[in-house]
This record gives C-alpha cells, structure tokens and sequence, in this order.
C-alpha cells in the first residue's frame, strides 16, 4: 500500500504550515526513525515493552483495536514523533502510554480539550485520541461535541465496550436499556446515544463504526479516517467479557465477537437491508469541509490586516 | 515620605525608575485587566484559551484581538475545564499559554489545575475575584478565593499564587508570573479582585527586555539518547522536550517515575510528592514578594494584599501624617505563604491587622506565623463594597482601646 | 493638588465615558495621576451608574471617593443616591430638567440644562456626557480644557459632534454667569482649597 503514503493528511511532510506562520521545527527524519517498522514487525516496532503486560483483561476487544491502530499507522508512513496520542482515563485510554509517541494520558473526558490545545498550537502533528464510551460520551459529552462541531483536525476512537469496565461495570452512556450493570440490578431504563448520529450532528466530517471482530475493515477504516483532514470519528464495538458479558447472559469473548460478526452489517448491504435490526457499519460519512487550525490562518490574515492599517 | 520603601524582586523595575523613562515607554491609561494583559503579552504569551465570565472577560477580548496579530493563537473553549486542559496541551507543545477566569470558573478548573501540578506543566491561571460562594457578587469585588487557590484541588501540592494591589504592579506580577511558570515548571497563579480588574490607571509599559523573561528549559540531550522528562537536575530544575520534537515521553497524571510511566512504587510516590511540595515550599522565602512601608519602627503592622493594600496603606499614610507609628506589610506572594516574612514584619509590633476582603483567609495563616498570635485582629468586608479607610481605623480604636 | 469627583446617573447615559475621559486626560494629555473605578447597580441599563475619578500630581493610594469635591449627576436616581458623598462646602453639577438640584445641601450648586442644550444643538441627547464633561472642566478647571479636547479628540477622530457637545457645556458655564471654583486638596494636609475660602 505504499501509494496511501505520500498522502498523508494534511499533506504536510515538512512540518511548515501553508502560510509558515509558525515554524514547526520538526528536523527532517533522522536515520533510526524510518517510515515503516523495520522488517515488517510493525507491533514490536511502535509498542513500549517497558509498559508491558497490558492491564487489559483475557478476551478484552481493545488489544484488538490496538493492533489495528498500530498497523494503520504503519501503512500510513507516519513517523513516531508526528504522532501525538491523547486519552482520558479508562481501560481505553491506557492504550496511549503503550504506544512509542509523544503520550499524553489526560484527565477522565477531557482528552478532547487538551487535544484541542496540542494541535492548535501544532498544527504539523497528527492527534489521535482513543476513548472509552463513557470517557468520550458522558463526562467527555460537551468536549466531544464542540470538537466536532470546530472540526479540528484529529482522530477520535471510541472503545465502546457499552460499560466502565476499570471502575468494575458500572452502565454507561451507551449501555442502552435493560442492561445490567453493576450500578443497574435491576436493570438499566436509559436508551444509550447513537455515536454516529450524535457525532454527524455535532458536525464530524469523517464518521465511521466498526468492530473489533472485523479487523481489516478496522485498520482500513482507521487509516482513512487518520489520513482525513478535519474531526472524524471511529465508533469500534469491542467487548468486554469480564463485566458486560457476564452480567448480561455470561457471554464469553468468543461469543461476544461472534455477536459482533452476526449483529452487525455493511451499510448499503442486502443483509442489512433484509435486517434493518442489524448495527449498521462502515463510513457513514466523509466529507470536505475547512478545517479548524487552518480556517485560523484567516484570522490571523485579518488580524494582520486590521493591526498593519492601525500601525 | 523617604521611609517607604518597595522590597524588589529581581524583575520588577521599581516605579521611580519608571516614570523618569521616556522615548520607548508606553504610557497607557488602562484598567487591571488589560494590565494583566498587557503583561502577558509581554512575557510572551503565545496561546490562550479561555471562556467567558464577568469580571475577568476583557482578558479573553483582548487576547483574541492581540494574539492572532502576532501569529499566535486564540481560542473560546466550550467551558473552564476545556480551557485549562487546552492551555496545558499548548504548553507542552512549547507555547507560552495561559488562561483567565472568576471564581466560578475557578472552580471548575481544579481538577486540571492539579494535573498541571502532577505533570510539571508551566501555565498561567488568572483569577479576577468576585463575590462567592456560587454565583455570588458578579459585578463586585472580593478576595474568597484565596484558600481555594491553595487547596482547591486534591492530595497533598503546594502552587504559586501571586497578586498586585495597583494596574503597574499587576503587569510587573503577570510577568512574574510567567517567570516563576517556566522556572519551576508548575501552574502559576494571579489572583486579584473585580476592583482592580476594571479600575483605571496609569501604566508604564517597559521598553522591551527592560524586565527579564524566562524562557522555557529545554533539553540539550540529543536526539537517540534517552531524555527523563521527569528527572530533576542539581539545580532542582527540570528541563523540557516540546510535543513534536525528537524525544517522546509519556505524561500523565498517574504518579510516575522519571520516565513519565505510571508507577504505584511507594517509593516512587514518596518522592514525586515530596518533589512537587519541595520544590515551591522549600522556596518559600526566595518567592517571598513584598511591599513594605513604614515597617521599621512600627508599633502596629497592618498586613494586606491586593486593591485592599491600597486603603490600608491610605490609612498607614494618614496615621505617618498625625505621628502615629503604622506600618504595612503589602503581600504580593499569598503562596507559597510567606510565613518568614509575616513573622519578622510583626515581631517588634505592639499588633498587626490583617486588610482582607473576605473571613479571614489570610488572617489564620498570618496567626499561625507570628509569635503573639493573640495580638493579630482583623479588618474585613465582605458585603461587595470596597473597604475604606474608615473600616481599617475602626478597628484600630478597638485595637488602641479607644471604642468604636 | 488632589483632586475627588464622581459623576452619577443611569445606565447608557455615557457617565463612566465621561470619567474615563477625564481621568485619560489627567493621565496621558498632562502626565499626572489618575484612577477612575466605577459601580453598578445590578442592572446593565437603566441602572444606578456612578464612576469615581481622583486626580492628582502625586501617585494615587486609596482610589476611591467617599468625600467628594464635586459631584455631577444627569439622573434623579443618582442624586438620590449620591448627594451624601458631597464634602460640604463642595460643587454640584446637575442637569436641571433630569435631576433638579436639592436646595438644602451644603454646596455650591449649578443647575444647568445640558441635554435640553445638547438636544438642540445636535439633535439628539447622545452626547450629553461630553456636554457635562465640558461643563465640569469650565467650572472647576481639573485639566486644562484644550487636553480634553485632544483627549475626545483621540478617543472619537473625525466626531465633530462630540468635540461640539464638550464646547456646549463650556459656553452653558460661561452664559450662566458663575465662576471658576478653585477646589481639590493637599494631598499631605488634607487641607481645602474650598474650605480656606468658604
């Protein structure tokens, strides 16, 4: 896939905005950092050994989503130090530390808020930021949707495990309803959010859903939405056995990725036309639009123009 | 009157020196909010995001006028939380950034506020004060949030909290300001109240690197060679690497090691706390800023901060004027708390009065660092009005023994 | 010389324009000293609206008013409100048909028809604040008048109304046959100008 390389988002491989009005001062590449992981060992390649084991549990979905993530990086060329990776707090954002970038584990729901500020400042890099359901959607609610709605240019990976799984299963925002959890005995009464509809409507540009169980439509999916320049959206469907699966029927892993294959469908599939109960996946939408720190080089064209006939 | 005299840091430039400038200064007729402003930008502020709220919002307009005129970036976050977290991504990226508020944004922001103290993040916090708790006084001044600023956020830290009581010593503090951020690699503090924030008066804008600036410590370790973002160096400081550049490292508000990797190694957590309150406490007199007038031989020590400073030293004035011997102690470093200072301004006076618009905030700490605690009384408001002279020599008849 | 006045009226009247511009003047037309700080009622319009001015030719300490010199009102409410602050023996200025003067006060009193004035003049009362800015200075001589011409100058280039209405007051003064009124005090004595005269 070396053709995807050269287009990289933004289209920036000098680290120099369009209009130079902030240097970036990113040296050109040095000899060690290469384009794509040596020997095509792209896991070994990105991971920090020095944060293993994970803390994930056995049959967790986001080790899953982690490889995929790795392999699109790779196959987009990227280097490691244009790479910043922003999470919040949650099983999820553990994920930032374990990958060799620049890492920045933030605060529970506000990963979005100091994303915003990396890469308004830099806007050369490219931020990724994987989140938890209830990190992105519930405390992270208000961040997430005035991101999208600035279409600032970065990733935003939703792990949706449909519960808290490191506070020990308590529902979340996307639980939906009669589920159980362990702040729902009796089960829960709140109807969850649709992220795709809720992200299109806040104003994303690139909105996508998947699952950990269809792992070449992840990476794929993955790469397109890194490589698009504005807010893009990936909702992955990832399991988590230990506290949703066993409070709601004992579904193990097996089970849980079995439901993701049978439960979901391609948009614009007969399946999913045949079966409108299905989870629709695949890019809803992805559209061009002016992007956030870009769009700021206007003001401060204007800026400058206003200031210079006052001077 | 020639006993007054101004306790310097090393960058402030004292106002005699000021006034007989000419040619390159600026002499502005601004109020403390654009003061601050004005000292930001001369620090070098290169980022600000913030959100709206009287009596601090002048800060944000002219910030998102100024800022893009230099290339640099402004933003309107969605609320206080996003705002701080904002200004703490920038700041690792190598910006200068700050952001700017009232005490209920204030509180909003605790919980980023520690994450900038557990992560060695420099950023600057404007506090414009207003009456709490809650909605409170919007359009009034007060001084409630001083103890929120020491110990707003969780778990044991320690922070810098900085005030001024008049618009050219409040652009001199948020230079400082921006100092003390870079050097200690920590979230500074300027605290100060609705009065002064929308007061008028003259300012005299230093000629360009009249005042020194602090640049950010960077790393000189090269590139392949491993960088400890978190390793102190003898001098105590810690220098940086910017986002983008060559060494990634990790950051996060976990407890650490040197290499910025979660740890719950006790004695790894034994020393990161120790480090974080060390580092400022242990400085506490090399961060002691202050105005003193009059204090050599005072029988009586007032002691205030901020635009209250102001009434007390009117009072002090007048009672120099009828031969009474007054002094004040002018705090312009409220933490860490200048208990050296307090104990040495107080130690041969008859009693101190602690000037403060609120309960006594200051007032407990100032008990705890004098010998006679018993001869320390307070005067206070805390209706919104601005305290008046009048106030000040009403307790200090009840002090003298002379009745209401 | 320091010199307490404050300017009272309601919201959207243009009375804390009115004390910046005095203040500004003091500051960077003659290089002396000057606060100004104002108070709101809990309104944005049509609210109580005071602003303090102190000026003077040393550094200023307390900066706010509690005795004034002079005060100038354009609304009844503020008079209501304000007239204690006068220091007796002092100065009030204020618009006769808008807040008509209380007799019983201790002060030297200039009842005077600024907005009426200003309405004819202009068409509009738009610019009544300046019109009693020009009316305070003629009267008490705080700055000097051609400082705050270039002050208002500054502040709105080009407005020939404004430089108009700041005239207006002055010749209002002028026609109604009162004097200059030497006032302020030493900022060391705490002695009057007024009080030596009086």
């Amino acid at each position: 896939m070396s053709d995807t390389r050269v287009k990289k988002a933004g289209g920036k491989e000098s680290g120099v905005n369009e209009t130079g009005v902030k240097e970036a001062g990113v040296k050109e590449a040095a000899p060690q950092e290469i384009r794509t992981s040596p020997e095509g060992k792209p896991v070994e390649y990105y991971l920090r050994d020095r944060f293993m084991p994970h803390i994930w549990c056995g049959g967790c979905g986001h080790g899953t989503v982690l490889n995929g993530l790795i392999r699109s990086v790779d196959e987009l060329g990227l280097k490691k130090r244009e790479i910043v990776m922003v999470s919040g707090i949650g099983c999820s954002a553990r994920m930032a530390g374990y990958l060799d970038f620049h890492t920045l584990h933030t605060l529970h729901g506000r990963a979005l808020a100091f994303a915003t500020g990396v890469k308004l400042s830099r806007p050369e890099l490219t931020i990724i930021c994987p989140l938890g359901d209830g990190d992105a959607l519930a405390i992270g609610g208000n961040h997430f949707i005035h991101a999208a709605r600035r279409n600032i240019d970065m990733t935003v990976l939703i792990l949706n495990n449909r519960i808290y799984g490191m506070t020990g299963g308590q529902y979340s925002p996307l639980s939906g309803c009669g589920i159980d959890a362990s702040t729902a005995p009796y089960s829960t009464i709140e109807d969850a959010f649709d992220t795709v509809t809720l992200a299109t409507a806040a104003g994303a540009t690139f909105v996508a859903r998947t699952t950990s169980f269809h792992v070449h439509e992840l990476q794929d999916t993955l790469t397109r939405a890194i490589r698009h320049k504005g807010l893009s959206v990936v909702e992955v469907l990832s399991q988590c056995p230990t506290h949703f699966g066993r409070k709601n029927g004992n579904l193990e892993a097996i089970q849980m990725l079995k439901d993701f294959r049978t439960g979901t469908a391609r948009i614009g599939s007969r399946q999913l036309e045949n079966n409108p109960g299905l989870i629709p996946r695949g890019i809803f939408v992805e559209k061009d639009k002016r992007e956030y720190c870009d769009h700021y080089l206007d003001v401060i064209e204007r800026a400058r123009g206003k200031s210079g006939a006052s001077r | 009157m020639s006993t007054t005299q101004e306790k310097k840091a090393p960058d402030a430039a004292a106002p005699e020196e000021i006034q007989s400038g000419k040619d390159e200064r600026r002499t502005l007729f601004i109020h403390g909010n654009e003061a601050c402003a004005e000292g930001a930008l001369y620090a070098g502020v290169s980022f600000y995001a913030g959100y709206p709220i009287t009596p601090s919002s002048e800060i944000a307009e002219i910030m998102s006028r100024r800022l893009p005129q230099r290339g640099d970036r402004f933003i309107q976050m969605e609320d206080e939380i996003a705002s701080l977290c904002a200004i703490i991504g920038a700041s690792l990226t190598g910006s200068k950034a700050m952001t700017a508020t009232s005490g209920p944004g204030f509180s909003l922001m605790q919980e980023a506020l520690g994450y900038a103290i557990m992560a060695e993040i420099p950023v600057v916090i404007v506090d414009v004060m207003r009456g709490g708790p809650s909605t409170g006084l919007p359009t009034q001044g007060s001084q409630g949030d001083v103890n929120q600023v020491r110990w707003g956020t969780h778990g044991d830290h320690s922070i810098i909290a900085l005030t001024a009581s008049t618009n050219q010593t409040l652009f001199e503090t948020t230079v400082r300001a921006f100092n003390l951020a870079e050097t200690y690699r920590t979230p500074v503090v300027v605290l100060y109240d609705e009065m002064l924030g929308h007061m008028r008066e003259r300012v005299v804008i230093p000629e360009p690197e009249e005042l020194p600036l602090v640049d950010r410590l960077r790393t000189n370790v090269p590139e392949g060679v491993d960088y400890h973002p978190y390793l102190t160096r003898d001098d105590g400081r810690l220098p940086m690497s910017d986002f983008g550049g060559v060494h990634r490292y990790n950051v996060t508000g976990l407890y650490h090691d040197m290499w910025g990797f979660p740890s719950t190694n006790p004695q790894t957590v034994d020393d990161l706390a120790h480090h974080l309150h060390d580092k400022i406490e242990l400085r506490a007199d090399e961060l002691a800023f202050a105005r003193e007038f009059h204090l050599e031989d005072a029988e009586i020590v007032v002691i205030s901060y901020g635009s209250p400073a102001r009434t007390a030293r009117q009072v002090v004035h007048q009672a120099r004027i009828n031969g009474q011997r007054l002094g004040l102690l002018e705090l312009q470093t409220l933490w860490p708390f200048p208990a050296r200072m307090v104990r040495d301004a107080c130690r041969n006076a008859r009693a101190t009065i602690v000037v403060e618009m609120n309960m006594g905030q200051m007032y407990y700490h100032i008990r705890n660092a004098v010998e006679n605690p018993r001869s320390v009384f307070l005067s206070n408001r805390i209706d919104g009005r601005f305290i008046s002279p009048k106030d000040i020599r009403r307790v200090l008849r009840i002090v003298e023994g002379q009745g209401e | 010389m320091i010199w307490k006045l404050v300017i009272g009226g309601v919201g959207g009247q243009g009375v804390i324009t009115a004390g910046i511009i005095l203040a500004e003047t003091a500051v960077i037309q003659e290089g002396r000293y000057a606060v100004q700080s104002q108070t709101y009622g809990a309104e944005m319009r049509g609210g109580l609206t005071r602003t303090d001015v102190v000026i003077s030719d040393d550094e200023i300490i307390y900066p706010k008013v509690d005795q004034t010199h002079m005060l100038a009102c354009l609304h009844r409410k503020a008079l209501a409100s304000y007239h204690g602050l006068i220091r007796p023996g002092g100065l009030l200025v204020t618009d006769k048909d808008e807040a008509p003067a209380l007799k019983r006060l201790d002060c030297r009193q200039y009842e005077l028809p600024f907005a009426a004035a200003v309405r004819e003049r202009t068409g509009s009362i738009r610019s009544t604040n300046l019109c009693l800015l020009g009316a305070i200075v003629q009267i008490t001589g705080v700055v000097q008048m051609e400082n705050l011409e270039r002050a208002v100058q500054a502040r709105y280039p080009g407005n020939a109304d404004a430089l108009q209405a700041l005239r207006l007051g002055q010749e209002i003064v002028a026609e109604s046959g009162f004097r200059t009124v030497h006032l302020g005090e030493d900022a060391r004595s705490g002695r009057h100008a007024t009080s030596a005269r009086l």
